[in-house]
């Protein structure tokens, strides 16, 4: 009696894991690389903690068109959980060109997730990497 | 509370903390790759580690009461009983304090918090090894001799408000057939667990080795075993004798390992700062050491081997133990840095709430002074242990000057700006994906 309880309680815990799994872990699907051409700089070259980086992203089709019109969701945190991102919005200056200003909180490695949503489009993630430096 | 009640309270918690794993395994494997953005990472790093302190601290060992790992270890015994007892000449903390220094190296040198996979498969193989270890071998091997997490909570837990206990030791005295160590037996079959870390109740003194289990309690026929408040280190206050464990001053092994312990948790606060990488820098361009794991090691050489040596002197190894308050401290000063800065960044993850981004967690100028108050808690608890061991006046100003430059070098590490680098390797690559 006390073996099949113990068999079936590993059951329900191993159906339960596998439901959970399936269930809010579906495959993300990959689009082609060339769908969005994302260049970005950083404005000191060496970011540092006294004073905000203007941030900048260049937005081209595969066609080397300019995408115009999207919006850039920007987050940025470190490479370690548990540490307070920061959020912005860039904001387009000129054709394809957005600009955003963030002043980092911490040395170190840090990432930078863009979630950029085009006009009929479903959004894109992009994540980039800098480091913060003295 | 009765102790039917706690044992409720156990299996309750044993089962959320197994479904918890489980959970975090999942989203570990198929989460997010991205530290910052999975919740494994953050539960595991910052919201275990700052709760597991605070708790060790304000109420007592319950995480190891908790554990899930013991708890299917307990179901598969159902199946298999283990048939071999742990070696003599294993009977000892070495070949935990190896796996615990095995452990602080892998955090560095890997970057373990920067990886949701590897988190994963952290949490898998200490299933795994506690498995194998506590199927092959009888009683609780895996808790007593090997589990890093374990070995860490009993020196803390010398600083709870709690402890397992009897009720009245005059019943102790007048038993004759020691349930709570030899357990119970029907017709030769064992129905109930003794303790399985050979503490003996009525002769058990503090924390060292307790697990909370509460399998004493369980077996004892006269329900003469409960868990109780104490003054936390009052078990560090003499020498004691104490069941399971010996005294201090003759264990050369838990000396070493309270001296890894403190200065280990100086070097993994150490480790992550600025002026770290500054070494790195130095040492890379001025003694062309480039590669990671000799600076690394030179890292834990100096702070597990040079400073140790410096400020401890092995004919004072009695007065080793005063070591646990500072620390302790030492340790939860960093954890509950972490944790009550990234207090509520798992709420942006979860997609039901991903607009609430406004508060995540306490800001430094309500962290820092706690911080700083837990450093100087610590230093004040390892002084008076100083005053109140038996010891020379020599010695007792030998080891408040240890303790004084330990507080003022955890202060000053505490103080420097953080810096974490070289986990960008352990990320994965950028990639472009579609979300609906």
């Amino acid at each position: 009696m006390k073996k099949l309880s113990v068999l079936i309680f590993i059951a329900a815990l191993g159906m339960g894991a596998y439901h959970f799994k399936t269930r809010f872990y579906s495959p993300v699907s990959l689009i082609p690389q060339e769908e969005i051409v994302l260049t970005w700089g950083h404005d000191p070259s060496k970011i540092t903690l006294s004073a905000p980086t203007k941030f900048t992203f260049n937005l081209k089709d595969h066609r080397q068109n300019f995408i115009n019109d999207a919006q850039i969701d920007v987050e940025a945190t470190m490479d370690h959980a548990g540490m307070v991102p920061l959020f912005s919005k860039a904001t387009q200056k000129s054709e394809g060109h957005y600009e955003t200003n963030l002043q980092v909180t911490m040395l170190g490695d840090w990432l930078l997730f863009l979630t950029i949503t085009l006009p009929g489009h479903k959004p894109i993630k992009k994540v980039l990497k800098f480091q913060a430096s003295l | 509370m009765k102790t039917k009640t706690i044992l409720t309270y156990k299996h309750l918690f044993q089962v959320i903390f197994l479904i918890a794993s489980i959970l975090l395994i999942i989203e570990g494997l198929w989460g997010d790759v991205y530290a910052p953005k999975n919740l494994t990472t953050l539960f595991v790093w910052i919201h275990y580690r700052g709760l597991l302190v605070l708790a060790l601290l304000l109420l007592g060992n319950y995480f190891c009461m908790s554990c899930p790992f013991i708890f299917v270890r307990n179901l598969l015994r159902v199946f298999h009983a283990p048939k071999l007892l742990w070696p003599k000449k294993l009977q000892n903390k070495w070949a935990g304090i190896f796996l615990f220094i095995c452990f602080l190296f892998s955090y560095e040198y890997f970057s373990l918090w920067s990886s949701p996979a590897i988190t994963a498969w952290i949490i898998i193989g200490y299933f795994i090894l506690a498995l194998i270890i506590d199927l092959t071998f009888k009683k609780a091997s895996f808790c007593k001799y090997l589990c890093p997490i374990g070995q860490f909570n009993f020196l803390s837990s010398t600083l709870s408000p709690t402890t397992v206990k009897a009720k009245n030791i005059s019943i102790c005295e007048s038993c004759t057939t020691y349930e709570c160590l030899n357990g119970v037996k029907k017709k030769s079959v064992l129905t109930k667990r003794g303790c399985e870390t050979f503490l003996f109740i009525p002769k058990k003194t503090g924390n060292l080795d307790c697990t909370f289990c509460m399998d004493c309690a369980d077996a004892c026929p006269y329900d003469n075993v409960t868990i109780a408040t104490v003054t936390p280190g009052e078990e560090l206050t003499e020498d004691f004798k104490r069941a399971g464990v010996g005294s201090l001053s003759n264990r050369f092994d838990l000396q070493f390992f309270i001296i890894i312990f403190t200065f280990g948790g100086l070097l993994n606060a150490f480790a992550m700062t600025s002026p770290a990488q500054t070494i790195k820098t130095f040492l890379g361009t001025h003694l062309l050491m480039t590669h990671s794991f000799l600076y690394l090691l030179s890292l834990f050489i100096l702070f597990l081997v040079g400073l140790p040596f410096i400020l401890i002197s092995r004919k004072d190894a009695h007065l080793i133990p005063t070591l646990l308050p500072m620390g302790f401290f030492i340790w939860l000063s960093h954890y509950s840095f972490h944790f009550l800065t990234g207090l509520f960044t798992f709420i942006p993850l979860i997609p039901s709430l991903k607009g609430a981004t406004h508060f995540m967690g306490f800001p430094l100028s309500i962290v820092t002074p706690i911080q700083y108050g837990f450093l100087f808690l610590g230093f004040l608890g390892s002084l008076t242990l100083v005053w109140t061991r038996e010891a020379t006046s020599k010695k007792r100003i030998r080891w408040a000057i240890t303790h004084v430059v330990l507080f003022l070098l955890s202060l000053w590490i505490m103080t420097q700006p953080m810096e974490m680098r070289g986990t960008f390797t352990k990320s994965a690559p950028l990639e472009t994906i579609c979300i609906s």
